[in-house]
């Protein structure tokens, strides 16, 4: 039971990256559709910081008070994920004026009403 | 397919994929008992040899520049995205042009405008201090920059329309974001020339724990701030912008 | 494990899901920055004081508005 326990949190990741998904194939709305992407995408996030963390260890920021090389979670994960967090923004931004453009010349921002060569 | 079949399908197949994730991490280390060999050693190494207190910064900036190099690219090209999608860059630049239309919102009350007022320098002020110690303390180009953003979100959040189009020149934030992500690049090339090698430390690294230390790292820092806060600024008076083009077609 | 990283794992769980049933996305803005605040949490009791730094700045205030200005323009409230 406590070996279940000690993998949990990779399940909760996966969890949000399966409701993401969910999200996206349901959404009637452009722009929920986006908001379900960004949470797939934090689902990334928790999976990997979930990894590279230790129960005894510090922050990876070093000081008076924690002096260098004494032992802190994975550096290299964090690096990777402050990025892609704000990269992510951007790009979630990008989709949302995409979905601005086209109400502007559909008119509707369903996706099931919303097929390719309609027109 | 019709929505009700397509949902089954999707929640069969999303089991499935579920299980397999769970199933592949079983192979992983017991939550908490992560012991990397890159990172061990690089713990070990990094404030020796870079100067710098904040490892995930050092590894951003000097260990995996080039990565860094390429996220802020997919940066770059989003919000340049952004404004090809709104027309903003072939001088549909009427900014000037026509009334600020804000009759859709009601007025601001005084005690946000004075709240607002009130907060907007602390936070500028501690974007850039996040921004420029990125090689001490927890922070660094991209936090600080997204700060900086936030504190711009503020001002038409509390301040209204007009007061973001007169404390933003677009024209200004778009140099100044060109700029910084110029730097990058140059700093790379710059110590290409000097040492060979592209994006390699080369500038004295300082003492540990002083504000200039680390070498390119605080100056990578400081480009990625100048970028990420520029390029954020720009989207959103370009979102903005749009909100004004409603407001002259509602008349 | 203690109790603190279980509350706030569920506490993501939940309002991961909650965010995904929100129809109306005026709504879904408001759990979406919920959902930031619960994740800055997490990551910084998973020793990343960075990575929460960028996800409260993000995903608290930067996105809400650009969703808030994009359903203004999109006229779907």
């Amino acid at each position: 039971m406590s070996s279940a326990l000690s993998y949990a949190p990779y399940a909760v990741a996966f969890w949000l990256f399966v409701v993401g998904g969910f999200g996206i194939t349901r959404s009637r709305n452009l722009i929920h559709c986006v908001l379900c992407l960004n949470v797939v995408q934090s689902s990334t996030y928790v999976l990997l910081l979930s990894i590279g963390f230790h129960l005894k260890a510090g922050a990876p920021i070093y000081s008076a008070s924690n002096p260098p090389g004494s032992l802190a979670v994975d550096p290299i994960l964090h690096a990777l994920t402050l990025t892609d967090i704000v990269v992510g923004a951007t790009v979630t931004a990008l989709l949302l004026a995409l979905a601005i453009q086209i109400y502007r010349r559909r008119g509707t921002i369903d996706p099931q009403h919303l097929r390719p060569m309609s027109e | 397919m019709s929505p009700k079949i397509r949902a089954v399908v999707f929640v069969i197949s999303a089991i499935a994929t579920f299980v397999v994730l769970v199933d592949a991490s079983l192979g992983l280390d017991h939550f908490g008992s992560f012991t990397g060999a890159y990172s061990s050693m690089l713990l070990s190494v990094a404030t020796k040899e870079r100067h710098v207190l904040n490892v995930p910064s050092a590894v951003n900036f000097d260990y995996r520049g080039f990565d860094t190099l390429g996220e802020e690219y997919i940066f770059f090209a989003a919000v340049l995205g952004v404004l090809l999608i709104f027309g903003a860059l072939h001088g549909s630049s009427t900014e000037h042009a026509g009334p600020m239309e804000t009759r859709e919102m009601p007025r601001e009350t005084s005690a946000v405008v004075w709240i607002v007022a009130g907060l907007l320098p602390f936070l500028a002020a501690m974007a850039m201090d996040i921004g420029a110690h990125g090689q001490l303390t927890p922070g660094g180009g991209f936090q600080g920059g997204a700060v900086f953003a936030s504190a711009v979100a503020c001002i038409y959040l509390g301040l209204g329309l007009p007061a973001m189009f007169r404390v933003v020149r677009e024209h200004f934030v778009d140099v100044l974001e060109s700029l910084g992500a110029l730097s990058f690049v140059g700093i790379g090339v710059g110590t290409l020339i000097a040492t060979g090698a592209f994006l390699k430390n080369a500038l004295p690294l300082g003492k540990t724990g002083e504000t200039v230390s680390g070498g390119t790292i605080y100056v990578l820092s400081c480009a990625v701030f100048l970028e990420i806060a520029c390029g954020l600024a720009l989207l959103l008076v370009t979102f903005l912008k749009q909100m004004r083009k409603q407001g002259e077609d509602q008349q | 494990m203690s109790v603190l990283y279980a509350v706030l794992y569920l506490a993501a769980a939940f309002t991961g899901a909650a965010v995904v049933f929100q129809r109306r996305p005026i709504n879904q803005l408001f759990v979406f920055s919920l959902f930031g605040t619960v994740l800055t949490l997490l990551f910084f009791a998973l020793h990343a004081p960075d990575v929460a730094l960028s996800e409260l700045a993000v995903g608290t205030v930067l996105i809400p508005v650009i969703v808030l200005i994009a359903i203004m323009k999109t006229g779907r409230v």
